[in-house]
């Protein structure tokens, strides 16, 4: 990043994404009834600002669109377990995409399977049942195909924005 | 500019290995506890047990959340669902009907779990 300008357009930008994803995948109704389990669309942007090198900005865009989303779409509950599936699986992708020995799709699997897993785990301890955790595979599972697609779409996207991006003087 | 990699090895690798584990728990669970029991529904509401029903018993009760909401919930042909809840989500009554042991429906809000336990063991190991 290396002006400011040019750092604000695309946090911007990311954050727009992250929103119009969300939205989308509001659209969608759940199928594991289990709260945590999600497409994770939005992560798409947060897994374009790591590859970019950017994870701060990252992790401000995923509070952000979560935060805004969940005013718009959504109610205060979710917005909490949001925010803590998302720190969780930040954690996760921040991890990975430091050890420098993970791709794109990789980075992501950890993101969705540690959003998933961790939005369960804070689910069995508010309502104090450790039960719930018998859909743990399925939504592991689930979390790490999600992320390995969406890794896959974030990874082969990149190299046009940054394409624009580096060429634009700002 | 440096060609991002999407698909590295290792990213294959952790998919495979996550997979597989998820499998083999799913398969494991399987094999040790019986799919289908003659179950007993169990309701915790904030962590407390509030009642345990057989699935055979057709039933429906009304279970009253700490925050003065409330869940209908109807048990019917051997399984178990809820019919009506005040919670802002709504995803006690679109998670359907649970009859396998270890299957559970939550509701965040109301702090309310239904858990089908199989007999007088609980439901499953990772419930002990």
């Amino acid at each position: 990043m290396r002006s400011k300008g040019k750092k604000v357009t695309i946090l911007g930008m990311s954050t727009a994404l992250a929103l119009i994803l969300s939205y989308l995948e509001s659209l969608i109704p759940y199928y594991f009834g289990v709260p945590g389990m999600k497409l994770g669309l939005p992560n798409l942007a947060v897994v374009l600002l790591l590859l970019m090198g950017d994870p701060v900005g990252a992790l401000i865009v995923n509070l952000l669109r979560i935060v805004l989303s969940g005013f718009l779409f959504g109610s205060l509950y979710g917005i909490l377990f949001s925010i803590a599936g998302a720190l969780v699986s930040f954690g996760m992708m921040l991890l990975l995409w430091r050890s420098r020995r993970f791709g794109a799709s990789g980075i992501s699997i950890g993101g969705g399977t540690a959003h998933n897993l961790g939005q369960l785990m804070i689910a069995a301890w508010v309502v104090r049942t450790p039960g719930i955790l018998y859909y743990a595979p399925a939504l592991i599972a689930a979390g790490a195909l999600t992320g390995f697609v969406i890794g896959i779409a974030a990874g082969a996207s990149l190299p046009a924005i940054r394409s624009v991006y580096d060429k634009e003087k700002l | 500019m440096k060609k991002p990699v999407v698909i590295r090895k290792n990213d294959v690798l952790l998919l495979t290995a996550v997979l597989f584990i998820c499998l083999a728990a799913a398969l494991g669970r399987l094999i040790a506890g019986g799919a289908n029991g003659n179950g007993m529904i169990l309701v915790t509401s904030d962590g407390r047990e509030i009642g345990r029903y057989p699935l055979s018993a057709d039933t429906e009760f009304v279970v009253e959340a700490p925050d003065g909401g409330s869940n209908t919930v109807v048990i019917r042909d051997g399984g178990c669902y809820v019919r009506e809840a005040d919670c802002p989500d709504g995803i006690c009554m679109r998670r359907g009907r649970i009859d396998k042991n270890g299957e559970s429906i939550v509701c965040l809000p109301h702090r309310l779990v239904i858990l089908v336990s199989g007999g007088e063991s609980g439901a499953d190991t990772i419930a002990e």
